[in-house]
C-alpha cells in the first residue's frame, strides 16, 4: 500500500462569518489550501465533502458549493459527501486517505464546512438526532450527554473534578489566543469558571464549546505527488475508525472504552508502543471540558480515573511535555462537521512545523481525534513528519 | 487485487399503503442478517460497514447513529455516505483496495417518514432558487423539457420507455410494482409538473439492501463464484441551471469514458451485457443512453425497443424506487444475473454489467453520476 500524505491545510477565521455564504466560506478554505501548495483546483483529482446540513439551515449545501469545490468546471469532479455527525470532519480525513490509499486517486481535498449561526439553536437541531420516542420529548442534546459524562465520572472517580475541568477550560481559551483561527479568544481565571452559570450540571458555560461558522480544507497526496510538491509532508502512519451502540444505558459513560479500543488498534498500526513518550502534541475533540480528560485516559496518556493528575503536572498546557490542543481545541472554535477535520489540520501544521504563533517544538508524531453521535462514534488519526 | 461481491440481502419493500412498516433501521437488519446468513457469515467477520443515507430523508439528523448497530457495526470500523449508495459500494471498495480490510457490508435503507418532494425544497439555495419553490422534480422536469425541446422528443416515446420497464418488472420476483403500464396508460395520466405525467414519476418505497464484499481470497471462501467489481467511477457537474447543458448528462458521459478507458470498452452495446440504469425520468433514460455512448446524442430513442440490449431488467425505478438505496438494489440485481440466481427473469450470458448511480436530491442541480461495471 502507498503511503499518503497530507500536504496542504487552508483554515478560515471563524466566529459568526454573516460575512460570507456557505459556498463563499468553503471557497476560502479552498483557496488558501491550493495557494499552500501551489496547486491550483484543476490539480484536484476528487474531492471529499462534509457538513451536517440541519445545522446548516439548509439542506444538501454540497450541490451548490460544487462551484466552490471546482465541479463546474471543465469535466467536473468525482465528489463524495459523508455525515457523520460530530465525527464528520475526521470521517472526511479517512475518505480522502482511502481515495489516495485505494490507488484510484493521487491528489484529494477534504472539505468540511459549516454555518452553525444559520440555525435559531443548534442543541434543539441535535435534539431531531435522538430517539424520537424515549429521548427526544426531555430536550436531549450534546450537552446532556457530557453532563451525564460528568456526572458519572465525578461519582466514580473524583468529586472535585470540576477544579480540574476548570483548568481544561482555562488553558484551552488561552491557547486559542495563540491561533488567528479560533472563535473564542478568552484570557479567563477561575473566578471567571466558577462565575460562569451552570447549562446543565455540572457543566458549566465556560465547560461548553461554541457555535462556530468556519471551514477547513485538506489536501492529501500519495507519496510521489507529495515528494514533489511539498518539502515536509505530514505523513500519516495510522488511522481508524470505531462506532458503537446508540443506547446510552448500556454504555459504561464514565469511560470512553470505544475509545480505548481504537485508540490501541490505531497505534499498532503506526507502531507506537509508548504514546505518552512518543507522540509530541495532541489535537483532542473537547467540545466539553470533562471529555479531555477522558480522552487522556482512554487513549492511554493516563490510567482510567486518573486523566486529571496530567493537569496537576502540568503535561498538556501549551509548555508541557505532551502539549494537548494547542490550536485551543473544540472547546475554542466548534463548526460542527469541519472541527474533526480541523484537528486533522493542525496536527499536520504542527508536524510540517507550519503552525506559526502555536507552533510546538521539536513534533515528530501527533495525534488527532474526534467523537460523534450519542457518545458512539470515534475517529482517530497518527500523522509524522517521517 | 481484486474485490467482489459475494452476497446480497433485501429486506421487505413497503409503500405508504401499509401502514406496518418497519424503521429504516429494522429494515437496514433484516437485509444484512439475510445477506450474511446467505453465505454463512455473520457480523465478527466482517471488518468495515458502509452505509448509504441522506439524514434529510431518513428524518433524523446523523441517522446512522441507528443503523450502524443495526448492521452489526458495533465496535467496528462505521461510516455514512449521503449519496446514492453506488457511492457506499465505491467508498466500501477503496477501503478494501487500500489493503487494510478484506470484508465490508455496504447498507442502505428508504425511509417513508418524510414526503420528500416537500423536503426538497429546503435544498435550492434561499434566494435564487427557493423563492421559485423548486424542488428535486421540478429540477428533473426542467432538464426533461430542456431535452425534449433539444431534440424534439415526443412523449410517447418517454412513455415507451416506461411500458419497456415496467414490462421487465413484470416478471421480476423482486421488484416491488409488477403491474404492466402500457403507453397508453402513460399519455392517460395527468401532469404533475410538465412535461412529467403521473406514471413517468417513481413512487419512493421504503426498504433496505444490503452487499457484502471481499478482497478476492476471502471472496472465494465463502462464494465460489464472486462477481468482481472491475471499475469504479463518479464525476458531479455544476449548481446553476443557466450554466451548464440540461439536454444532456456531462458528469455521466465523464464517467463512462473514465470506466471504457480503463477498462478497454470500445463499443459498450456489444462489450457489456446488462445494464441497471437509474431512469429518474424516462427522459433521463434516453439522456442517460446517450452519455454511455450507447447511442448518438439526441438519438436515446433509438434504443427503445432494442432487442440486443437488456436493460433494466429489474423494472426501473418506475417499479422500485428506494431513493438513495436504488444504486445498491441495481447493484444486487445484476449480482443475482450474474450469478444465475435471478429467478423468473434470469437471462443467459451475463458476464458484464454496467450499474448507474444517481443522486439527484436538487433535481438537475448539481447531479452526482456514478458508474460500477461488474464482471464474473
Amino acid at each position: 500500500m502507498d503511503k499518503v500524505a497530507i500536504i496542504g491545510v487552508g483554515l478560515t477565521k471563524t466566529g459568526r462569518r454573516n460575512d460570507v455564504s456557505h459556498q463563499e466560506l468553503a471557497f476560502e478554505a479552498i483557496k488558501t489550501a491550493l495557494k499552500n501548495c501551489e496547486l491550483d483546483i484543476d490539480d484536484i483529482d476528487a474531492v471529499v465533502y462534509g457538513t451536517m446540513d440541519n445545522f446548516d439551515g439548509i439542506s444538501s449545501p454540497e450541490r451548490f458549493d460544487s462551484i466552490a469545490l471546482g465541479c463546474g468546471r471543465g469535466r467536473g469532479k468525482p465528489m463524495m459527501k459523508i455525515t457523520t455527525g460530530g465525527t464528520t470532519g475526521m470521517s472526511l480525513a479517512l475518505t480522502a486517505y482511502y481515495h489516495v490509499a485505494s490507488g484510484l486517486y493521487d491528489t484529494v481535498l477534504a472539505i468540511g464546512v459549516q454555518k452553525v449561526s444559520e440555525n435559531v439553536e443548534a442543541q434543539q437541531v441535535l435534539n431531531t438526532a435522538v430517539d424520537p420516542i424515549l429521548d427526544k420529548t426531555f430536550g436531549l442534546g450534546a450537552i446532556h450527554a457530557a453532563a451525564f459524562q460528568a456526572s458519572r465520572y465525578r461519582s466514580t472517580y473524583k468529586s472535585n473534578i470540576e477544579d480540574y475541568m476548570c483548568n481544561v477550560a482555562i488553558i484551552n481559551r488561552k491557547n486559542a489566543l495563540r491561533n488567528p483561527f479560533a472563535h473564542l479568544k478568552l484570557n479567563i481565571t477561575d473566578d471567571d469558571y466558577y462565575s460562569s452559570p451552570y447549562l446543565v450540571w455540572p457543566l458549566r458555560l465556560l465547560d461548553s464549546c461554541p457555535s462556530s461558522d468556519g471551514a477547513v480544507a485538506v489536501i492529501f497526496a500519495s507519496s510521489k505527488v507529495a515528494k514533489r510538491l511539498s518539502e515536509n509532508p505530514a505523513w500519516i502512519k495510522g488511522l481508524g475508525y470505531i462506532s458503537d451502540s446508540y443506547w446510552w444505558g448500556t454504555k459504561p459513560i464514565e469511560f470512553w472504552d470505544n475509545l480505548a479500543i481504537l485508540a490501541k488498534r490505531v497505534f499498532k498500526m503506526a507502531k507506537i508502543s509508548n504514546p505518552f513518550k512518543e507522540i509530541n502534541v495532541a489535537e483532542l475533540y473537547n467540545a466539553f471540558t470533562i471529555q479531555e480528560i477522558m480522552e487522556y485516559e482512554a487513549i492511554g496518556l493516563a490510567k482510567k480515573g486518573q486523566g486529571w493528575k496530567l493537569l496537576d503536572e502540568g503535561i498538556t498546557c501549551f509548555h508541557g511535555s505532551l502539549p494537548v490542543c494547542p490550536s485551543g481545541g473544540v472547546l475554542s472554535t466548534n463548526p460542527i462537521a469541519a472541527s474533526g477535520l480541523i484537528r486533522v489540520a493542525e496536527a499536520a501544521l504542527q508536524v510540517m512545523g507550519k503552525a506559526e504563533g502555536r507552533q510546538i517544538d521539536g513534533v515528530k508524531n501527533a495525534i488527532a481525534h474526534a467523537w460523534g453521535g450519542a457518545l458512539q462514534f470515534h475517529g482517530f488519526m497518527v500523522l509524522s513528519n517521517e | 487485487m481484486k474485490v467482489g461481491i459475494i452476497s446480497v440481502g433485501f429486506s421487505d419493500f413497503y409503500d405508504k399503503s401499509i401502514n406496518e412498516r418497519k424503521t429504516y433501521y429494522e429494515n437496514s437488519f433484516i437485509a444484512t442478517k439475510r445477506a450474511l446468513d446467505e453465505i454463512g457469515m455473520n457480523r465478527g467477520d466482517v471488518d468495515v460497514f458502509v452505509e448509504s443515507s441522506i439524514d434529510l430523508f431518513a428524518g433524523r439528523l446523523i441517522s446512522n447513529m441507528y443503523t450502524c448497530t443495526a448492521v452489526g457495526g458495533y465496535l467496528k470500523d462505521e461510516t455514512n455516505t449521503a449519496e446514492d449508495s453506488t457511492l457506499a459500494l465505491i467508498y466500501a471498495y477503496m477501503k478494501l483496495k487500500s489493503g487494510l480490510f478484506d470484508v465490508a457490508v455496504v447498507n442502505s435503507s428508504t425511509s417513508l417518514d418524510v414526503d420528500y418532494v416537500h423536503a426538497s425544497t429546503t435544498i435550492f439555495d434561499p434566494f435564487i432558487y427557493r423563492p421559485l419553490s423548486m424542488n428535486y422534480l421540478s429540477g428533473l422536469a426542467i432538464q426533461a423539457s430542456s431535452y425534449m425541446k433539444s431534440f424534439k422528443i415526443k412523449e410517447e416515446l418517454a412513455a415507451k420507455i416506461v411500458e419497456s420497464n415496467t414490462e421487465n418488472a413484470s416478471k421480476n420476483p423482486r421488484a416491488f410494482k409488477k403491474k404492466k403500464i402500457t403507453v397508453s396508460d402513460v399519455i392517460k395520466s395527468e401532469y404533475v409538473i410538465w412535461p412529467l405525467r403521473e406514471l413517468m414519476i417513481p413512487e419512493v418505497v421504503s426498504g433496505s439492501v444490503s452487499l457484502v464484499i471481499a478482497t478476492e481470497n476471502i471472496a472465494k471462501r465463502y462464494n465460489d463464484a464472486p462477481i468482481w467489481i472491475e471499475d469504479v467511477a463518479w464525476f458531479s457537474d455544476g449548481y446553476y441551471l443557466g450554466s451548464k447543458r440540461l439536454d444532456f448528462l456531462t458528469a455521466l458521459f465523464n464517467a463512462a469514458n473514465k470506466v471504457y478507458n480503463k477498462c478497454n470498452i470500445m463499443n459498450p452495446k456489444k462489450d457489456i451485457d446488462l445494464f441497471e440504469l437509474s431512469d429518474v425520468t424516462p427522459y433521463h433514460q434516453m439522456m442517460i443512453y446517450e452519455a454511455l455512448k450507447l447511442t448518438e446524442l439526441g438519438k436515446g430513442y433509438e434504443i427503445i425497443n432494442n432487442d440486443s440490449l437488456r436493460i433494466n431488467l429489474s423494472g426501473g425505478n418506475i417499479s422500485t424506487y428506494l431513493f438513495q438505496a436504488t444504486g445498491l438494489f441495481k447493484v444486487a440485481e445484476a449480482f443475482l444475473q450474474m450469478s444465475n440466481k435471478a429467478g423468473n427473469n434470469q437471462v443467459e450470458k451475463a458476464e458484464r454489467a454496467l450499474i448507474h448511480g444517481f443522486t439527484h436530491v436538487a433535481g438537475a442541480s448539481t447531479q452526482t453520476h456514478s458508474i460500477v461495471l461488474l464482471s464474473k
